[in-house]
């Protein structure tokens, strides 16, 4: 009688403890992932449209360094960075560097006349459903993410960066590629 | 016989509470005393029958049922709460507890109105796991179900008709069209999903209320006839300086609208939303209800064996007396 007792005893607590180890103890609330959690994951492209109304994505420049920029007309610290990004592209294209500015959510008109008032040359494309956006998990705009020339994120950043922070940023990895 | 039978009734009736686990996933009450307390005196009851039973076969089965009972012991009790992650489609939740990162897949107006989009589990070294609305997927002790929910897929434009950034400052994605309604406001005796969303150019902040069909036909407001049988939004914009209410409106999904200075649209539909709930564990359960069938259907077609060992006992007790009776006569 007495070993019926311990083998039903032991079967209760080997199902315990397996089902425990197997997935037990608390759960812990999920991780909010920003622009920086993104380091060394496969970056994010999808089919939208320039600002002249061809058909591009982040895809089409695989085998460049990518800086790819959030912005909008309406966001006042995106209309200051966009000169240092002009220069930066303008310093390192022959490298094989392309800084990619995906407008967020405005038509096409208001965009490109934005960007042509500015003098900028690098490519515009719009994402009027701030696709790129959401798959970068932008927490505001300006937010930039550099991508290698294998399409990995390098780097987020979120907010504005000065001409020598986007040297700094870029310059490592133009070398080492 | 009387004993097996209700051994078999205790049996069922835990595989019953704990099989309850994986059909109505994600309810507290599996994590309530209540129910643990229920299980353990089933529990009680099964070991009580084991002492008392004379048939291999059958104590097998009562060994399998508290396997089951363990099982689902260790879920409610030890299992983690339920967990529900709803995710702006397009982007990324990362899910330690699991190992894994749950991918929401993109979506478009047009997705949110079928409602097929999906959410692809994806852990190191495994197969992906794509959970579609209303499908459930095992992973190991946890169950993962896909429950569609409200959804809006929200456009605005200027007057000028230039579209119009719209941003969720305190959404789980700030740069998403899309709102979730995650939080609930009672309007009129009903509970109603509402979000929020700012026009950073358009210097607007708009809180959105939404509405099923037969609650839009309780409202009494003029909708377009096309817009009969749809689901709608009431918006009420604000002056994001002075956060003024500049105007209400109502418009049902796919249809325009213009308050405050913006003109507004959205397109209503359904969204997967994460649900991680804690079941038994599909390999322990298994072995559990592989133990009471065998030693169910066993005992069945087998005779008795205790009953077959006490009638022996029997026989051979009366076979000796008969003898010894004999015996006696011999020698008498």
């Amino acid at each position: 009688m007495r070993t019926v007792w311990v083998i039903a005893g032991a079967i209760i607590v080997a199902a315990l403890a397996v089902t425990f180890y197997l997935g037990g103890g608390p759960r812990r609330p999920d991780v909010v992932a920003g622009p920086a959690s993104l380091a060394g994951a496969p970056a994010a492209s999808f089919d939208v449209v320039r600002s002249d109304g061809s058909p591009d994505s982040l895809a089409r420049y695989r085998g460049k360094v990518v800086l790819v920029n959030l912005w909008a007309s309406w966001c006042p610290p995106c209309r200051e960075e966009m000169p240092a990004l002009e220069k930066l592209y303008r310093a390192h294209a022959s490298q094989g560097f392309v800084v990619l500015g995906i407008d967020q959510g405005e038509s096409a008109k208001v965009a490109a006349d934005y960007a042509r008032g500015r003098g900028v040359t690098f490519p515009i494309l719009i994402d009027d459903q701030q696709q790129y956006g959401r798959a970068y998990a932008a927490e505001g705009l300006p937010t930039s993410v550099l991508v290698d020339r294998s399409g990995h994120v390098v780097k987020g950043v979120d907010g504005e960066m000065t001409l020598a922070e986007m040297q700094t940023l870029v310059s490592p990895v133009l070398k080492s590629e | 016989m009387r004993g097996r039978l209700a051994g078999v009734f205790t049996e069922l009736l835990a595989c019953g509470l704990v099989l309850a686990q994986i059909a109505f996933a994600g309810d507290s009450l599996f994590h309530t005393w209540q129910y643990a307390l229920a299980l353990a005196v089933l529990g009680w009851l099964l070991m009580l029958a084991v002492t008392r039973s004379r048939g291999a076969l059958f104590t097998l089965s009562l060994l399998g049922a508290l396997i089951v009972v363990a099982d689902g012991l260790a879920s409610g009790l030890l299992g983690p709460d339920t967990l529900r992650i709803a995710r702006a489609p397009g982007t990324i939740a990362p899910i330690p507890d699991i190992g894994a990162a749950a991918f929401f897949s993109s979506a478009t107006p047009q997705s949110i109105a079928k409602g097929d989009a999906l959410i692809t589990i994806r852990r190191r070294n495994h197969r992906d796991i794509l959970v579609t609305a209303g499908s459930r997927r095992f992973l190991g002790p946890s169950l993962l179900v896909a429950e569609a929910m409200p959804v809006a897929y929200v456009e605005a434009f200027s007057d000028a008709g230039n579209r119009l950034t719209v941003t969720q400052p305190t959404g789980n994605a700030f740069l998403s069209p899309f709102l979730l309604f995650r939080t609930r406001q009672e309007i009129a005796g009903a509970q109603h999903p509402i979000d929020g969303f700012a026009l950073p150019a358009g210097n607007r902040t708009v809180k959105a209320v939404y509405f099923t069909p037969a609650e839009v036909a309780r409202l009494h407001v003029q909708l377009p006839p096309s817009a009969a049988g749809e689901p709608a939004l009431l918006y009420d914009v604000f002056d994001a300086s002075s956060n003024r209410s500049l105007g209400i409106g109502v418009a049902a999904s796919g249809t325009q609208t213009e308050i405050g200075g913006v003109r507004l649209q959205a397109t209503l539909g359904t969204y997967p939303q994460l649900v991680i709930a804690s079941v038994p564990h599909p390999y322990i359960l298994a072995l559990g209800a592989l133990l009471i069938v065998v030693g169910i259907v066993g005992s069945l077609l087998q005779p008795d064996d205790g009953a077959m060992r006490e009638s022996e006992r029997h026989e051979e007790q009366h076979r000796d007396g008969e003898q010894r009776i004999g015996a006696r006569g011999q020698e008498g």
